[in-house]
């Protein structure tokens, strides 16, 4: 159970405050509720791009990190497909200088040429490092718009293409922050050593007089239903194939989350789970294998992926995921195995709770779905399961004309079979 | 009126809030070191064994024991072990390094006295089935084919290779061939002779309820497991390379990895501590010299970072960064120039507050919390090295000068004792 305070500032931004007297730290998140979903789709690459400028300097303070790190905090940043995220852990006696830094990077940034000129060079060489140099990197490139025909989900946060990312100009910048960058657009959760009241006091000095401003309306386009199955096959120049398919499902808002989630768990969480035992233990088709959502806020991804063995047909290996699906929707899963299922969701969410910045994320993401408060209903969500409505989920989700599989080939997998010998 | 340019006041970082440790041995003497506290009923248990690298005759001998362990005992199916685990929600961690085995347990702490019996198995009666073996090497070669795939792993690789010669355990990197000299007699063997009672240490970190000492010695303080006479050869001397330059080709690698090596020092030299601070100014934070030059003011890479490691008997300084390959020579020249720089200008002193201050909150970071402070601990093992190594790490960085930095540069960042590798093109 995480107690919680709410409050609310009048230009709208939520803050969320949880004590935690164990640490003598401080968590400070910022959550803004933009992610590469808000992009134009000839411009994508942007929500992540402009992460990195918010280190660039905001209107009243040069450098972001510097005066951070005199005060012994250190912080970092994420962007996913809904969200941008921006977090800093510092000594709970001086969360006004972390209160002070986000604040005036909430208020105005500091546009420069040289900035955005130099983020953009390091963004290129993240995509390459990220997404080209590693085997199997480009993956979520292939899939994505391969199941994503209309909704912005067709594309992964770093970009479609590193030219999106080269061609952003500083107009492009400033139009961003002033559209989504916004107290009533932000949720700021603070945890660790601190009094709730002291914080509200002290975010409303720093945050008060920030203007709301006319945060840009979503309206994201509609993925149309799936009809058909679609299949994608490409060589690259790795040692092992790779098979990947994935099935739309809901939000993360969803009740029905619930119930896939632990759909998936029956199916790989932990080694007992279904496709361990059986196809990658017993039947030896792949080395590894994977089930598992998405967590989107908007409908999201089923997803299975697996590096199919040494001398396996990637087609026979992707019959026995198919076998495994038709069990789970002919057969309910036994009382024994769903109980193991909701016993380990009840075991990570305890561990999850453990670490005060983990709690402050949390909480921020809570909050912007519906309200911070839920994050104590997870367990008994999950408890309400039952073995129909997961077989109920999975004839629903789990079908051919939901599906959309990749063919990941190992270009010289012979080749490279006869040099080890 | 809100001065926004003006920063607010703060406080020093300070005070080190280290937990109550409490330490017991076990009946038959196995030492427990347990970080009593924490908010949620969860516990953490490490046990540690003389089961790493330097203790296997050959390659990948160390972490298949360890990673086989719990694929089924004399009395459950592998199937079995990893069912009641997950059914527990529990989670098993198993890690090798050079010198250690070790496997711990995440659990719920209401649920300890159902998983520790399986622990128990898993650690004194592992099947070591053929079968299990074939499996988890067939995954591990294919893992190892993908791993090779990567410019940082292949320059990583080469870098422990350069620095300590193929005859040194630190320096003897697994190849393709090795997965076709292992066998499961080599693990039964190994696991027969290292993981045993009288050189195993436990650490419980978290709130594991009352019972624990006796839970403890229910599993594992008997005289029932692998007693031996227990030597351990010493290690070789080092055998580093002639050639200071390294190439190791990947034809269509669109970055380069880039290490920069050499020699460094163990957590018991005295300049261990001092050098860490030398090492955060240089690249071991954001504000970094190396992270301003290469990356916020060049933009040449995603990051940068410098480091150093201990092992038991050796250490090593090194630089690790990931450039296209145009920009590699680039890359080169300017982390030389930033060593030049430490080694004839004093640093000033807003800048070395600032490394200082930071240190100092990391120190609260990496020592908050029960499971932090047990990892904390765990890397102290075999130094003969206690918690007062942190207290005096405050201590350092607290009075540590410009001119002390200068020296230590002087010392450590000579051009000449660096390999420069080069994974790529």
């Amino acid at each position: 159970m995480i107690e919680i305070k709410k409050y609310k500032l009048d230009n709208g931004l939520r803050l969320i405050v949880h004590q935690d007297k164990t640490t003598p730290l401080a968590a400070v998140n910022v959550l803004y509720d933009v992610g590469a979903k808000d992009e134009d789709e000839n411009k994508t690459g942007f929500a992540h791009l402009f992460e990195h400028l918010m280190f660039g300097g905001s209107k009243n303070i040069p450098s972001y990190d510097a005066p951070l790190q005199n005060v012994g905090g250190d912080n970092n940043a994420w962007t996913s497909n809904d969200l941008t995220n921006y977090y800093l852990t510092l000594p709970a006696s001086n969360i006004e200088t972390g209160l002070w830094l986000e604040s005036d990077r909430m208020l105005e940034l500091n546009f420069s040429q040289e900035s955005l000129d130099i983020q953009k060079k390091v963004v290129v060489e993240e995509f390459k490092q990220r997404y080209l140099n590693q085997p199997y990197g480009d993956v979520p490139l292939l899939l994505k718009p391969l199941a994503y025909k209309k909704h912005p989900y067709k594309w992964p946060t770093i970009g479609a293409d590193v030219k999106h990312i080269e061609d952003a100009t500083l107009e492009e910048v400033k139009s961003f922050f002033y559209a989504h960058y916004a107290p009533n657009n932000a949720v700021i959760s603070i945890t660790g050593n601190v009094e709730p009241d002291d914080v509200f006091e002290k975010v409303k000095k720093w945050f008060g007089d920030i203007p709301s401003r006319d945060v840009k309306v979503r309206n994201l386009p509609v993925e149309p239903k799936q009809t058909e199955m679609r299949e994608l096959t490409v060589e690259r120049d790795v040692p092992t194939d790779v098979l990947q398919m994935v099935f739309h499902m809901c939000s993360r808002t969803d009740d029905e989350y619930y119930i896939i989630d632990l759909l998936s768990d029956v199916l790989s969480n932990g080694t007992s789970s279904r496709l361990i035992q059986r196809l990658v233990m017993q039947k030896k088709l792949f080395t590894d294998l994977h089930a598992y959502i998405s967590g989107d806020v908007e409908q999201g991804l089923f997803t299975f992926a697996g590096h199919v063995s040494e001398g396996v047909n990637i087609k026979d290996a992707e019959k026995a995921i198919w076998k495994e699906i038709e069990e789970i929707k002919n057969n309910l899963v036994d009382a024994y195995e769903l109980q193991k299922v909701k016993n380990k969701v009840e075991s990570s969410l305890t561990f999850s709770e453990i670490n005060f910045l983990n709690k402050a994320m949390t909480l921020g993401q809570f909050e912007l779905l519906g309200k911070a408060e839920d994050i104590n209903e997870e367990v008994d969500k999950y408890r309400m399961v039952t073995a129909e409505q997961i077989q109920e989920c999975a004839q629903k989700i789990l079908i051919e004309t939901n599906c959309s599989k990749l063919y990941y080939l190992s270009k010289d997998k012979k080749a490279k079979n006869v040099k080890t010998k | 009126m809100l001065r926004r340019n003006n920063v607010p006041s703060f406080d020093l970082p300070s005070g080190l809030n280290i937990l109550e440790q409490k330490k017991f041995n076990l009946d038959n003497g196995i030492p427990v070191h347990f970080v009593d506290g924490g908010t949620q009923d969860v516990a953490k248990i490490d046990l540690i064994f003389p089961a790493g690298i330097v203790q296997s005759s050959k390659a990948l001998v160390a972490s298949f024991t360890n990673n086989l362990l719990q694929e089924g005992t004399v009395y459950m199916s592998a199937f079995e072990v990893a069912e009641k685990i997950d059914f527990y929600g529990a989670y098993l961690g198993q890690s090798t390094n050079y010198h250690h085995g070790q496997v711990t347990l995440y659990s719920l702490s209401k649920y300890l006295p159902d998983v520790l019996p399986v622990i128990e198995e898993i650690i004194k009666k592992p099947a070591f089935a053929q079968h299990e073996f074939d499996v988890y090497l067939s995954k591990r070669r294919q893992d190892f084919l993908v791993d090779s795939e990567k410019v940082k792993t292949l320059a990583h690789r080469k870098s422990q290779e350069i620095l300590f010669g193929t005859e040194h355990p630190y320096g003897r990197i697994a190849n393709l061939s090795s997965f076709d000299q292992i066998h499961l007699e080599d693990v039964k063997a190994f696991h027969q002779s290292q993981y045993v009672s009288n050189e195993c240490t436990i650490v419980v970190a978290g709130l594991p309820g009352e019972g624990i000492k006796d839970l403890l010695n229910k599993h594992f303080g008997g005289h029932d497991w692998g007693v031996k006479e227990y030597n351990e050869d010493p290690l070789p001397n080092p055998k580093p390379s002639k050639e200071n330059e390294h190439l190791v080709e990947k034809e269509n690698a669109m970055q380069s990895a880039l290490r920069i090596v050499r020699k460094g020092v163990t957590k018991s030299h005295p300049d261990y501590l001092p050098l860490m601070i030398l090492n955060t100014l240089f690249g071991g934070y954001f504000g970094s010299r190396l992270m301003m030059n290469l990356r916020e003011e060049k933009g040449l890479t995603y990051g940068i970072s410098s480091y150093m490691q201990s092992f038991l008997k050796e250490g090593v300084f090194g630089i690790s960064t990931e450039v296209v390959a145009e920009k590699r020579p680039l890359a080169v020249q300017e982390i030389f120039k930033e060593m030049d720089k430490l080694r004839t200008e004093l640093v000033d002193g807003e800048e070395l507050d600032r490394v200082k201050n930071f240190m100092l909150g990391d120190l609260m970071r990496n020592l908050d919390g029960p499971f932090a402070l047990s990892e904390a601990f765990r890397g102290l093992l075999g130094f003969d090295l206690d918690f007062s190594f942190f207290s005096k790490f405050e201590e350092i960085i607290k009075n540590i000068s410009p001119q002390e930095i200068l020296s230590l540069a002087n010392k450590y960042l000579i051009k000449d004792d660096f390999y420069v590798v080069i994974a790529g093109k």
